[in-house]
């Protein structure tokens, strides 16, 4: 994933604030228990989302202990202990991050591609320890590359066509976040919206790059220019959003609900006003 | 009666367009009253009444229904709507793809719209929902999936505890700015004056 699904720092308050830091950190520190310290490297916001989704619909708060770490090396953090959002936050990343690199083996050339082939022989072994855990999410997560593959050799012109299968993988990432009892089609959708705008907020974002390697961007086969695929990206994932909120609604949250109600209502609109320009990266930006 | 018996009753030919029933039933009404010294006869108003609105409500229905096979598509799109509510979205674009002559039929393109909104192709469903309102102006239907639509594109997020508007700020019912609490000073002032006391 890609970093837009965030807090906005100066909306939450401070334990908020310092609990969604102890994820952050406790997603790193599970990352190096279960999947060594290379893993670490792959971290990133947008699964302390699932594993603060998954928590809160679980009932769990999660504890923070003080601990050093090698990013921090003197003062001690708060980190948050494991939990099992973060067990799952830490399996779906490692996942995630394979296929990611399965893709660009098969998309990039050159030096990139040795580099992606290169590095999937290590992400292959991680992977199978989370796929025997997830074997479903691992199937759907194989499934939907392979049909984003094919959608853009046959060159799909039709936004909503050509981010389903990541708004798929994304469905799929927070079906498991389910503890039995919730209303697993609530949230499926809430998370099937989320990947959407994902896909659509990196498609925006990667216009001019793709355009000068002629990579596929189905914004270019839609024949936008940059400011229109901009708006129009804008224009769609505020109708997901919207959309997002509504299955958000329907979801029984027993914990964490102001840092997840501070990531859907500001933390998103905030990434979609940004779509397709420059942005300042991390939950500590501010409005543009 | 039939459309036939109709449109003779109006002194018409057969598939004469809606301005020519509407002149031809006002002239026969006319002459219905100054035959009856003002007051026209029941009989003869009765059938008039009868072939003019039998003609209108084929018209009408002719125009949201390809002509010929309004029936047959009345029918399907019940199934249709059944299959859309129970899930089956793709298999009901499929069914939908293959009426003859669908993007002119107002409700064809909202069921469309609707099997893309169940989907989630929500922009894909804001284009048939737009369609099927252009078609059918008067649907409180279409219009109410349109605005639905329309609204969560400029914004609008359900349950929102920060009353987001653009950029997640929005207009607050109540206010601090110097000049709001000004304002609010002379109006109690001007209640029970409050300044110089009661």
């Amino acid at each position: 994933m890609f970093g837009y699904v965030l807090p906005q720092k100066s909306e939450l308050r401070v334990r908020e604030w310092e609990s969604y830091r102890a994820y952050y950190c406790g997603l790193c520190k599970e990352l190096k228990r279960e999947y060594g310290f290379l893993s670490r490297f792959a971290l990133n916001y947008d699964l302390v989302v699932l594993a603060l989704t998954a928590d809160s619909l679980a009932g769990e708060r999660g504890h923070a202990c003080g601990e050093r770490c090698i990013a921090n090396p003197l003062a001690k953090r708060p980190v948050c202990q494991p939990t099992g959002g973060l067990a799952l936050a830490a399996d779906a990343l490692v996942l995630t991050v394979y296929y990611k690199l399965w893709d660009d083996a098969a998309d990039e050339r050159g030096a990139k591609r040795l580099a992606a082939k290169a590095a999937m022989a290590w992400a292959g072994r991680l992977r199978e320890k989370a796929a025997t855990r997830h074997p479903v999410l691992d199937e759907a997560l194989r499934r939907e590359t392979e049909r984003q593959a094919a959608l853009e050799s046959r060159g799909c012109a039709v936004t909503d066509e050509a981010a389903e299968p990541t708004a798929q993988m994304t469905r799929a990432l927070f079906a498991e976040a389910a503890p039995p009892g919730t209303d697993a089609t609530a949230l499926e959708r809430f998370g099937y919206f989320l990947g959407k705008i994902l896909y659509l907020l990196d498609a925006a974002e990667d216009y001019e790059e793709d355009q000068k390697s002629g990579k596929y961007n189905v914004l270019i086969r839609a024949g936008f220019t940059k400011d229109e695929a901009a708006r129009h990206v804008q224009f769609v994932c505020r109708m997901c959003a919207g959309e997002a909120s509504v299955w958000y609604q329907k979801l029984a949250f027993q914990a964490h609900k102001g840092i997840l109600d501070n990531i859907l209502y500001l933390g998103v609109p905030m990434s979609i006003s940004y779509a397709g320009h420059k942005r300042p990266k991390g939950p500590e930006r501010t409005i543009k | 009666m039939t459309k036939q018996q109709a449109y003779a009753t109006l002194g018409l030919r057969d598939g004469a367009g809606e301005d020519e029933i509407k002149a031809a039933y006002r002239a026969l009404v006319q002459q219905a009253q100054k035959d009856g010294g003002g007051t026209p006869s029941e009989a003869r108003m009765n059938e008039l009444n009868a072939a003019f609105d039998l003609l209108m409500g084929s018209l009408r229905t002719d125009g949201n229904m390809a002509s010929g096979a309004g029936q047959d598509n009345r029918a399907l799109f019940a199934e249709i709507r059944q299959m859309i509510q129970s899930g089956q979205a793709d298999a009901a674009l499929q069914r939908l793809n293959r009426v003859p002559g669908g993007s002119e039929i107002a409700e064809w393109n909202f069921l469309v719209g609707s099997a893309y909104y169940f989907k989630g192709w929500v922009n894909e469903a804001l284009r048939y929902f737009d369609a099927a309102c252009r078609l059918d102006p008067s649907n409180r239907e279409y219009s109410a999936a349109l605005n639905n639509l329309r609204a969560k594109a400029g914004g609008s997020m359900n349950g929102n505890p920060f009353y987001a508007g653009e950029n997640g700020y929005g207009p607050q019912a109540v206010t601090c700015s110097c000049c709001d609490m000004c304002m609010m000073w002379m109006c109690m002032d001007t209640l029970c004056s409050c300044m110089r006391g009661c």
